[in-house]
């Protein structure tokens, strides 16, 4: 078989699989995050996270996807992270590479001056299968502390572009809870809202952070169990992010 | 309803957090991180306000000030000042200290 042949074959029988499955979706690794609109000028950050779901469904068990990262803040409201890499797991076809991300954090407001610190999130994807469209993202961050617990909130656009792009903007949301318990351990819980997909996920979640020698080196850690509550979604997915910050 | 509804709504919360008049004149204060230690020691500030806290970090290694009492987690890059708002307190003591080196306390007092 010549390689055009393959790659041809390759991409119908991706397509057949997202087709074909209960809930033809692609499951994207950012559903599954919730970013703060805070920043820290200076700091670098090296990033790994996936997710993996388990259904029933033959077309949603073994969904997953992985990617690395690395991020730095250059100004007082500013953070860039490029997504160097990002695989997905779709049943049947294995793991592909997905392609690359840039995204901008931007802090708009200074942190605790109104009752809710605001952010907002800037995002565009490449994905470098022909035919699949590449995407942009926008949508504010929320977030707040009340007392031991802290509660973000991200609403997200995201708009297909390019070849096969779907009309519309597919809104997203996603939040956090966390009760700040300890440093290396603080218990809360998630959950994810894709309308566009009819898939609804929420579950128990922990966090923790650790320092790393001296100079503002730490390590954070926060791990996640996800429930599907409808259709559209698995009927669990866990997720797992690991992050080394550093000046 | 239309996913684009949402957008508006949203920034329009947002905007009305932002010129909100009531946080647009607070009293200021500042700490200073040099030499191990947070200056001033105890920190007076107003109750029933929001206080703009310039936090100042001389050092040439980061700082995370955080006190649980305040609700503050806040990481200062070297060399760097970063400001940040606390309260409205109710009068009282607020303990704080520096994450990466806990010996590192402070006080702030509200009254």
């Amino acid at each position: 078989m010549s390689p055009l042949l393959s790659k041809k074959v390759g991409i119908t029988l991706y397509w057949s699989a997202i087709l074909l499955a209960e809930s033809p979706t692609l499951w994207a690794d950012d559903d599954f995050i919730v970013y703060s609109p805070q920043v820290t000028y200076g700091q670098s950050e090296a990033e790994l996270r996936g997710f993996h779901s388990q259904d029933a469904r033959p077309g949603l068990n073994g969904l997953g996807a992985f990617e690395s990262s690395i991020a730095h803040t250059f100004t007082d409201w500013w953070k860039v992270e490029f997504y160097t890499s990002t695989y997905e797991q779709t049943p049947g076809l294995g793991t592909q590479y997905s392609g690359q991300e840039l995204e901008n954090t931007f802090q708009l407001t200074e942190t605790g001056q109104y009752p809710v610190d605001v952010g907002l999130l800037a995002s565009y994807a490449q994905v470098p299968i022909p035919g699949l469209p590449n995407s942009l993202e926008i949508g504010p961050l929320l977030q707040t502390r009340l007392g031991y617990t802290e509660h973000i909130l991200n609403i997200i656009c995201q708009k297909d572009v390019g070849a096969g792009a779907l009309p519309g903007c597919h809104m997203r949301e996603a939040y956090s809870f966390r009760y700040r318990l300890t440093t290396p351990f603080s218990p809360g819980f998630e959950a994810y809202n894709r309308p566009f997909d009819r898939a609804r996920q929420l579950g128990p979640a922990f966090y923790g952070e650790f320092k790393v020698g001296h100079g503002g080196k730490e390590l954070e850690y926060s791990a996640a169990l996800l429930y599907g509550t409808n259709y559209g979604a698995p009927d669990r997915t866990m997720v797992l992010r690991l992050e080394y910050e550093f000046f | 309803m239309n996913p684009f509804s949402r957008i508006p709504l949203l920034t329009a919360l947002a905007l009305s957090c932002l010129s909100s008049p009531n946080f647009a004149v607070e009293p200021d204060a500042a700490l200073i991180h040099q030499n191990g230690q947070f200056t001033p020691p105890l920190l007076i500030v107003p109750s029933g306000k929001k206080v703009r806290l310039r936090i100042e970090n001389l050092e040439t290694e980061s700082m995370e000030l955080e006190s649980e009492t305040l609700a503050v987690e806040i990481v200062i890059p070297p060399q760097h000042t970063t400001i940040i708002h606390i309260g409205p307190l109710a009068p009282g003591r607020y303990d704080y200290f520096n994450d990466d080196n806990p010996q590192e306390k402070g006080v702030i007092v509200a009254q």
